[in-house]
Parts: structure tokens; sequence; C-alpha cells
């Protein structure tokens, strides 16, 4: 079975099983794979640029708020209807990834991933000094929703599947693109960058393409989170924690496998989520059961650390190994 | 019309001059022979022809353009091609797929062609095939790289760069490391490319295996060119011949 | 005239004393990569540690501030060298792997101080309270103590690595790594005191930011940007670089950030255009701009 086919399959069954769960979620977990699918974009975005080529972007968060701050500025101020306001937030997004690349991907390794860091930072900078448009710390609250429907259930599971058909649209374009020439070309850049700039490439011209791909792929994930959340948020559009769970959750997944990264998105968002269920049991210990209740305020810092820990356990990633076990020898061509 | 032309090529580092006011040209069909001792500037001259560095002064022509400013990925394109002294290869890819990169084109946005009889071709041409046993189909070799010998990762570059259908190509070192047989083989190689229309510069220090070869040799030392001519001609020179035996010998 | 005249006075003086603190900062920051090659993108909250340790020690448990300042130093030493054999000296060998891992704890960092502290604003009692009057600006005294400490900090740290045996030793594995290891240099030795003075050099820093900012979970970020400005402006691993890119950059701050600022307002929404919003926005300019003139300039590492 071709790459492409397996990865296809993969993502294939995936996307089937999140679609048919839906309905039986109870409407806390409905919540959370929806986030969880915003999350598993982003990852994906990710893993097309810096999965693929290797050059590490500590700083993926940008995408998300440049598109974020757009779409819900100039919904919330304008008035302009979402569908303008999403293309505007991505095509900033894009812009903003171009004018950065083309500077930025002359540094090598982890120069490069060091200025990247710098993107969220400067622009957190800006939104705190504008914050009587952005809403600061805090952000803002009116912002259009993504889905018409005015009964509670049924707006969840419009978003839910809206989520769905851009998470499968994006993953079914970032495996074809992946497993393309451009894919091989890309990878080729992450082994040996002169060796491919040897046989007649543009290097600097793929890295940038690239670039825009993952721009825009992130920035569409977070214009939609602004409007699932009816809200510009400066904790999820721009924190560096989220930033950092990108490359965990890509890492984890397979670097560069586009479904790993899909995959480690869920265990990433779900994980999290899990975690803070524990804080409702009880552990028969003692006369009235021992409450973990205090698992809540310590969620965060407990998942972030496994996840971490993780991050350097797995280094190699979970698609690779089980891929490993499907593949025989690989006689594919021949003249 | 020549189809190389190296003019009044300058090129130092900090202090040191690597290369100093070196000319010559290559006509089409032929093998060049660049030789000369251990730090006679002959990289430098390859790494100045593919772009990777730029002269200080002088220019180069290929095919009457100018190129001593391009990109090395638009020298590559317009048809010269480098094997490197040291093999640069994706090590976690296969032969095939290594091969496959210099089959695929520059542009992003087009309907490519197939890249795989072009990689076969490849294949074929610098004998990196298997052949399965009932047909005499080739089948490019499916390994990692590292596992093949240094003959091996020769014909490997060799395979990416004819790939890139070069009209011009650079082989530095191709000899080096390799068995006597294995020099054999690859001599032969680049023999029957040359047969075929290529054009080659050949740089290495196995002096038997670049006289053989080249139709014409032009000798470096110290960055400056001090003879030129065929292999007779230069072998009697004896300005080369006090400049290899003062600067490091055969 | 009289007002621009006053206002660049306090400028003047105020980047004079702050950037004494800033090159404190930088130096612990430039002392790590200079020796063990390492970018700590944890610096920051090593200061942020030093800054709570000791308003802890002052809040909670009653003490006076020199006492708190002496566990806050020692915190943070101990801090350093349990971060290299606990975390560093594990990844060291890939840098991404090392950039994400400091910068993983980091944001772990932050979350404890979150969890135990909340993230209210706290406000550490100075060392001597009140201000006095140089010519005609105020100053808060505790900022010239920091001013004092800071260059004393840096005064002995010179005559430690020109004179003191063990000084010479780290400077000498900073030039040649493997040279070291060949003249018998336990490398590991010197990594760890390497990392204990940089925990050290935090400590002392973050008790003396606690004058110039607030202390909340969030006060890594900003030195951490400043502390790479300088050290991107003075080159990675010069002691001297950085104590005049440090100056450069005090400069440029406290410029923004002292200066009267001006208040834009279009249709109801302001901004305020410099001011005390503007912390760090020189560092960043500082890099964006670097970044786009000339990239490869970012990172000439020269040892001194």
């Amino acid at each position: 079975m071709s790459t492409r086919a397996l990865r296809l399959s993969l993502l294939g069954a995936t996307v089937i099983v999140i679609a048919i769960i839906g309905p039986f979620l109870p409407a806390k977990w409905m919540t959370t794979i929806t986030y969880a699918q915003i999350f598993a974009i982003y990852a994906m975005g990710w893993d097309i640029l810096s999965g693929m080529t290797g050059q590490i972007s500590f700083g993926h968060i940008f995408f998300v708020a440049v598109s974020g701050y757009t779409t819900g500025l100039l919904n919330l101020y304008l008035r302009w209807p979402i569908w303008a306001t999403i293309l505007l937030g991505v095509a900033m997004a894009v812009l903003a990834g171009l004018m950065f690349s083309v500077p930025a991907l002359r540094l090598r390794g982890p120069y490069f991933s060091l200025i990247t860091l710098i993107l969220p930072l400067a622009t957190a900078r800006l939104v705190i000094i504008l914050a009587d448009w952005t809403g600061g710390e805090l952000g803002k609250f009116g912002v259009a929703a993504l889905c018409p429907f005015l009964d509670y259930k049924a707006n969840q599971y419009c978003n839910y599947y809206a989520l769905w058909a851009l998470m499968t649209g994006v993953g079914l374009l970032l495996i074809w693109l992946s497993t393309s020439r451009i894919g091989k070309i890309l990878e080729a850049i992450r082994e040996n960058e002169e060796a491919v700039e040897a046989a007649g490439i543009n290097v600097a011209k793929y890295k940038i393409f690239a670039f825009a791909v993952s721009a825009c792929v992130v920035g569409l994930g977070g214009a939609f989170s602004v409007h699932v959340n009816e809200s510009v948020f400066f904790n999820s559009l721009l924190s560096l924690t989220t930033s950092i769970e990108m490359i965990v959750a890509s890492v984890i997944g397979g670097m560069g496998t586009i479904v790993g990264a899909l995959w480690g998105g869920f265990l990433v968002r779900g994980g999290e989520e899990l975690i803070r269920e524990v804080a409702h049991w009880k552990l028969p210990i003692g006369a009235e059961g021992l409450a973990l209740s205090f698992v809540e305020r310590w969620a965060t810092f407990i998942f972030f650390t496994l996840l971490i820990v993780l991050l350097f356990v797995a280094r190699q990633g979970l698609l690779p190994l089980l891929t490993g076990f499907f593949r025989r020898g690989k006689k594919r061509y021949a003249s | 019309m020549a189809l190389l032309r190296v003019e009044n090529v300058r090129k130092s580092f900090g202090g040191l001059m690597a290369v100093k006011d070196v000319s010559f040209r290559v006509e089409p069909g032929e093998i060049v022979g660049l030789i000369g001792p251990n730090g006679a500037g002959k990289s430098t001259v390859f790494n100045l022809i593919m772009g990777t560095l730029k002269p200080d002064r002088g220019r180069i022509f290929f095919k009457s353009q100018e190129i001593t400013h391009w990109p090395t990925y638009k020298i590559v394109d317009a048809g010269i091609a480098r094997v490197f002294q040291i093999a640069q290869y994706f090590p976690r890819k296969t032969v095939y797929e290594n091969v496959e990169i210099a089959a695929i084109p520059n542009e992003i946005f087009i309907r490519a062609p197939d890249p795989a009889p072009k990689t076969l071709q490849s294949c074929a041409r610098t004998g990196l095939c298997e052949h399965s046993p009932n047909e005499d189909r080739c089948i490019c070799r499916e390994e990692l790289p590292g596992m093949l010998p240094q003959g091996g990762l020769r014909r490997l570059e060799l395979a990416r760069a004819i790939g890139t259908d070069p009209e011009l190509l650079l082989l530095d070192e191709p000899f080096a490391g390799l068995s006597s047989g294995e020099v054999d083989e690859i001599s032969h190689l680049i023999a029957s490319l040359r047969d075929e229309g290529q054009t080659i510069i050949l740089v290495d220090h196995n002096m038997r295996g670049v006289m053989r070869l080249a139709d014409r040799i032009v000798v470096l030392c110290f960055g400056e060119k001090i003879a030129e001519g065929t292999p007779e001609e230069v072998a009697r020179n004896p300005q080369v011949q006090e400049a290899y035996l003062a600067g490091g010998g055969f | 005239m009289d007002q621009a005249l006053i206002i660049a006075e306090r400028i003047v003086i105020y980047s004079v004393l702050m950037s004494a603190l800033y090159a404190l900062v930088a130096l612990g920051f430039t002392l790590i990569f200079g020796v063990a090659r390492v970018l700590n993108l944890a610096y920051g909250a090593f200061l942020m540690v030093g800054a709570y340790t000791a308003w802890f020690a002052q809040q909670h448990l009653r003490w006076d501030l020199y006492s708190a300042f002496v566990l806050a130093v020692a915190v943070c030493t101990l801090l350093g060298i349990v971060f290299y054999h606990g975390i560093v000296r594990h990844v060291q060998r890939s840098s991404i792997a090392t950039l994400i891992a400091t910068l993983a704890c980091a944001l772990i960092i932050e979350e404890l101080i979150k969890i135990f502290f909340t993230t209210n604003t706290q406000l550490l009692a100075p060392f001597i309270s009140g201000s006095i009057e140089i010519h005609k600006t105020t100053v808060i005294t505790n900022r010239i103590i920091a001013f004092g400490a800071s260059w004393l900090a840096i005064i002995l740290f010179w005559l430690f690595v020109h004179r003191a045996r063990w000084g010479r030793v780290i400077l000498a594995t900073a030039q040649d790594h493997e040279g070291a290891a060949l003249v018998g240099i336990d490398v590991k030795k010197v990594y760890t005191l390497t990392w204990a003075i940089s925990g050290a050099l935090a400590g002392i820093a973050g008790v003396f930011f606690a004058s110039w900012v607030k202390i909340d979970p969030f006060m890594w970020r900003d030195p951490l940007i400043i502390s790479f400005a300088i050290v991107v402006v003075g080159g990675l691993g010069s002691l001297k670089g950085s104590i005049v890119a440090a100056y450069l950059i005090g400069l440029l701050e406290v410029l923004m950030t002292y200066s009267p600022s001006i208040r834009v307002c279009f249709s109801f929404r302001c901004f305020e255009f410099l001011g005390s919003s503007w912390v760090g926005v020189s560092s960043l300019l500082v890099l964006i701009a670097i970044l786009f003139i000339k990239p490869q300039g970012l990172f000439s590492g020269r040892t001194e």
C-alpha cells in the first residue's frame, strides 16, 4: 500500500469514527471534541511545515492570533459577514507568514526556531497596547457565531460537524500535498538541503510555499475558533503553551505524517479533559472517600508536564511505529 | 562555440587567494581534466562554477549566458550538474527516492510528468539496477544509501546528477576512496557518458585515471593556471613536473 | 524647554540605573551560552523564581529582606544546578530539543506559580524605602541599591573569571571545549559551576527586578526578550559586548517606557504611544530590525 493510500485510509477511518460518535457524546465531551478538532487543524498545519521541512517553528500560535483577531475585530466593529472576515483573516495570516518567512528562512536550525518565538510575543505586546480595540488580556465578546441556530443543542451539533468538515478537508489536502512530489521535495529538504539545491530545485521557494500553506491552515482553524467562541480571547489566541502543544502533538504522532499530527492533537486536547475528569472522582480510601478535586487546579500543570515527558520519550512518533509493522519490502516501481 | 567559459576568475578567503585569475574554456563533447596539487583551488573552481561561491572578480559563461551570479538551482536547471566529493544524499530515503528528486521539476504549480521513467533511466545508466530473475527490466534499488559501498554511492551521485539532464557534468574526485576494481568501473562509466555526448570536467588526484580519460588537461597550482594542453603535452611540461614534485606528487 | 530638559535628565538617569540590571540579567544568559552552548529559554523563569522566593520569605515567613534575599539567591543557585543535571544534561546534544525543553520548563514554572500564588500581582518590600532627589529627578532609593548591587556582581564576576582558578577554568572551557577536556578539565564540573553561577545571578537580578516591575506569573517573558536582544546585539558569549549592548537597549527601553506617553484616539477608542505599556517593544523592534537587515549577523558567537 502506498504511503498516500495508507495515510488517507487512516484519516478516513478516524474521521468516520468521529462523525459517528458525535450524537452519542455527552454535551461536555462534544464541546471538547469540537475544540480538539480545531487543535488538530493547528497541529496538521504545523506538521506540513515543520514536520516536513524540519524547520521547527515555536511561534505558530502567531497565525492563530493574526487570523483570529482579524476576523473577530472586523466582524465585531464593522459587522462584516463571517465568510468575508474569515477569508480576510486567513489572507492576513498568509501575508504575515510570507513576510516573515522570507528573511527568517535564511537562518539555520535552532536560530530560526528562536526567531519564530518573537512573533507571538510581539503580537501579544501589540494586542495589549491596543487593548481598547482588542480587549487586551481579557478579550472581547460579541463576535458573530459560526452557526446561526438559537437552540443550544443545535448549535453544538453545527459547530461539531462544521469543524469536522474543515478538519477532514484540511486533512485530505495536506495528506495529498505531503505525499505529492512537492512533499517529497520538502522531506528531502529536511534531510539534505544542499543536495536538493544541487538537483536543480529552488529550496527557498519550497520552504516559503510550505510556510504559506501552513499559515493558511492554522489561520483557518484560528478564524473558526473565534466564531465558535463568539469572542476574541487572549488566552486561546496567544497561548505559548498551545504553540508548544502543536509541536508535541505532531512529534508524538509522527512528524511529517499529517495523520499523526491529527491523532496527536486529539491526544493532547482529549487527554487534558480526561485529567480534569479525574478531579470528579473519589478514591475508595477512608470513610468518605478521597476527593480528587485538587486535581482541577493542578490539571494544566500535570498534563503539560506529562506531555513534555512524553515528547522526549516517544520522539519517533506513534504512526511510524505502527506502519513499521505493516510495511514489508517496497518493490513499488519497475520499468 | 565553447560550452563553458571561465574568464579571469578570482576568489579569496580572508587573506588567502584561493583562485587567482583563472581562465579556461570547455568545448562540447570533451572531457577536461582539472588537476593540481592539494590546495591548488580545484574544488573552489567547481564551487564558483556551480554558484555555491561567488567570485570576487571575473565572469563565467555557460552557452553564452553569464551565470556568474546565478543561484545554484538556476545553474543546475540551465544544464550544469555536479557530483560532490563527499556524497550528498538523503540518508533516510531509498536509492530510488534519492535519484527521483533530480527528476522532479522546479515549478510548484504545474502538472508535472511522472518522474518514474526518468528516474529508472538514470538508475539504469549508472548501473544501479537490480534485475529481477525472470525479466530484463531494471528495478531501481530500494535499499538505503548507507548500505551501499563507496562505488555505489558514486553511482548514486552520478545518477542524481544526470537526472537533471545536464549538458556539462562536474565530477569532483570521482575516484576517491575506491578500490582499483571500482576505479575501472567508474572510469568506464565516465567514458561511456562522454561517448554519448556528455561534456565533463574531471577533478581528481588519481593521475592515471584522469590522464586516460581526459581529452585536455588544465593544471592549477596555488590558485593559478600553470599549464593547459593534451595529457601528453602536460606530462612533459617542466613546470608541471616541478609543481607536483614540490607540492606533493601523485 | 525646561520640561524637555527635566524629562531628558530623567531618561538618562533611569537608563544608567536600569541598564546595570539588564547587564546583570544578560550576563547570566550569555554565560550559559558562552560556556555550555545552551540558549536557556527558562532564564527569565529563574528570575521569577528568585523574585517570588524573596516575596514569599518576606510575606509568609516574615523574614527581613536581607535574609529573604539570601534565600532567593540560594534557591536560584540550586535551581540552576538541578536544571542542568535534571534536564539540560539529557537534551544538550540537540539544540532544538534544548530549546523546547527549556521553553517548556519556563511554562511549567509559570503554571506552578499560578497554582501556588495565583495570578495576582505582588509587591516586594524594598531594602530601603523612599526616594531621593538626584538633581531634578526623583529616584526610588531601592533602584540605586539595585544599580550598585548589579555592578558589584558584574565586577565580582569579572574578577572571578580572570583571577580565580575555577573562573579561569570556566573561561578556558568556553573558548575551547575539546582543548579543555584534553588538559584534564572535568567539563561536567565546569558546567555545574557555570549553571550555579548563572542561577545565582538570576536570583540577584530577580529580587531587584521587583523594584522596577511588578511580580506576577508572567514576569519572565520581558526579561527573556530583553536579554535575548541584548545578547544578540552584544554578541553571544561576549561579556563586554553584553554590557555595552545592555546600556544601548536599556536606553531605548527607558526612552520608550518613561517618556511622557501620547494618547491617540480614534472615535472613543485610544491607545498610548510610548509609556509603561511599551515594555519590551524596543527589544522586539531591535530583533525584528536585525532579522530583516542582516539575519546572519544575529548569531556570530565570539567568546570573551
